[in-house]
């Protein structure tokens, strides 16, 4: 491999930022697709007690009712996962946001202070 | 090192998705990024001869792949036997293969126009999938009529999965068998299990389809192909079906040797190399400088 490769910003260079971004943003989707299926076997695997529950006439009618109770509590726990999740997912985004500007404010003040000094 | 390894399993959602994790095709000169343009190339390679050997790693794998622990390589063997100067590219091993090999016609043919000097010859060298990498861009560079390929003498080929891998065959058959057991535990397996990339899944047949062309697509007669392959071991008959581990030895050769059998000139079969070896070994090197000395 030979000398100094240059000219930056080349095609497939990314910045730190760009990657910590790009991370976040594979982290959250890992965390609201995991939760949805976690949310789908944790339903499904319950699903089956109550299932057996329901053919057995005498606790037929009290198995509906906390499956009922059951399911609105798993559903409930899950959906606040993913609703914090995207919260916190927003709440980054802006923070790489302002990160990403930040650097060229500064060297606009940077400019504009070394154009008044000229003065 | 863990962006590739990313990239190899996820790469095809990182591009759908264009998160900035995912990698496109690219030059690599002393692991930056370099877009070649006449006075990039001029600059990075200031002793740049008119022969021209391109890099392309494998799954999940950078350009480091190709480098021995003394600082030596393939590219500065044959750098010094043969005034080559190579190139190494690196991309999204997640994402089709002929996307891959669609992104190194178009780069390739970058490289060419801007190159220094005249280009006399252009080769290539892939390693495991940039094998099928190579082969795909052979194709795309066919249909579009790119120049580049003229100018194209030989080919070599490390390891490449041209007739598929046994292990993502495995994968699929394994998912299949999950998915078709009725519970919640073994349909999320398989759900975890159908995330691999499409790279990694065209890899179980050396799927290089594209623009409604056949499979497999054949290797372009115009070009010497040299087909390498390795075995874990000598003494085991088996040895040679599972090849360098990862790849068969009629896989590697695209069905040109079989046990038993007398390899063609243009195959050479390496025992004792494993899979990831093979992009270092001296004895590839050295039959690859052998085999560029007695062909065209």
């Amino acid at each position: 491999m030979t000398t100094e490769a240059t000219e930056p910003p080349a095609r497939g260079e990314k910045s730190a930022l760009d990657l910590v971004a790009g991370l976040q943003a594979l982290v959250e989707v890992a965390i609201e697709e995991g939760a949805k299926a976690v949310e789908r076997v944790h339903l499904r695997s319950a699903g089956r007690t109550f299932d057996v529950l329901a053919a057995i006439p005498v606790v037929d009618a009290p198995s509906a009712f906390v499956r009922d109770v059951h399911d609105g509590i798993v559903g409930a726990s899950y959906r606040t996962t993913r609703a914090v999740n995207r919260l916190v997912g927003r709440v980054l985004r802006a923070a790489f946001d302002a990160a990403s500007r930040a650097p060229r404010e500064g060297r606009a003040l940077e400019v504009a202070s070394e154009e008044e000094a000229a003065r | 090192m863990a962006l590739a390894v990313l990239n190899g399993a996820i790469g095809d959602y990182l591009a759908r998705t264009e998160n900035p994790l995912a990698t496109g095709m690219h030059l690599v000169v002393d692991g930056r990024p370099l877009v070649p343009g006449a006075r990039a190339l001029e600059r990075a390679f200031p002793g740049a001869t008119p022969v021209v050997v391109v890099f392309v790693h494998g799954l999940m794998c950078t350009e480091t792949v190709w480098e021995r622990e003394d600082g030596t390589s393939l590219a500065t063997d044959l750098a010094a036997r043969r005034a080559a100067t190579s190139v190494f590219v690196r991309y999204n091993s997640g994402v089709p293969i002929a996307e891959s090999g669609a992104a190194l016609s178009r780069l390739v043919g970058e490289i060419v126009a801007a190159w220094p000097v005249p280009v006399a010859e252009v080769a290539l060298v892939g390693f495991s999938m940039g094998g099928l990498v190579v082969r795909s861009a052979f194709a795309h560079s066919a249909r579009h009529e790119a120049p580049w390929l003229a100018r194209v003498k030989r080919a070599f080929y490390i390891g490449s999965p041209h007739l598929g891998a046994p292990a993502e065959r495995l994968g699929r058959g394994l998912v299949g068998l999950l998915r078709a057991i009725p519970d919640p535990y073994t349909e999320l397996a398989a759900d975890l299990g159908d995330l691999r990339s499409d790279g990694v899944k065209d890899l179980g047949d050396g799927d290089l389809r594209a623009e409604g062309s056949a499979h497999p697509i054949p290797l372009p007669s115009s070009i010497e192909h040299f087909l390498f392959a390795g075995t874990l071991t000598e003494a085991i008959p088996f040895a040679q079906h599972l090849g360098d581990a990862l790849v068969p030895v009629p896989s590697a050769t695209f069905g040109a040797w079989a046990p038993g059998q007398v390899a063609p000139p243009h195959v050479r079969v390496f025992p004792g190399e494993g899979h990831l070896a093979l992009p270092r070994s001296l004895a590839v090197s050295a039959a690859i400088l052998e085999q560029w000395k007695e062909g065209r």
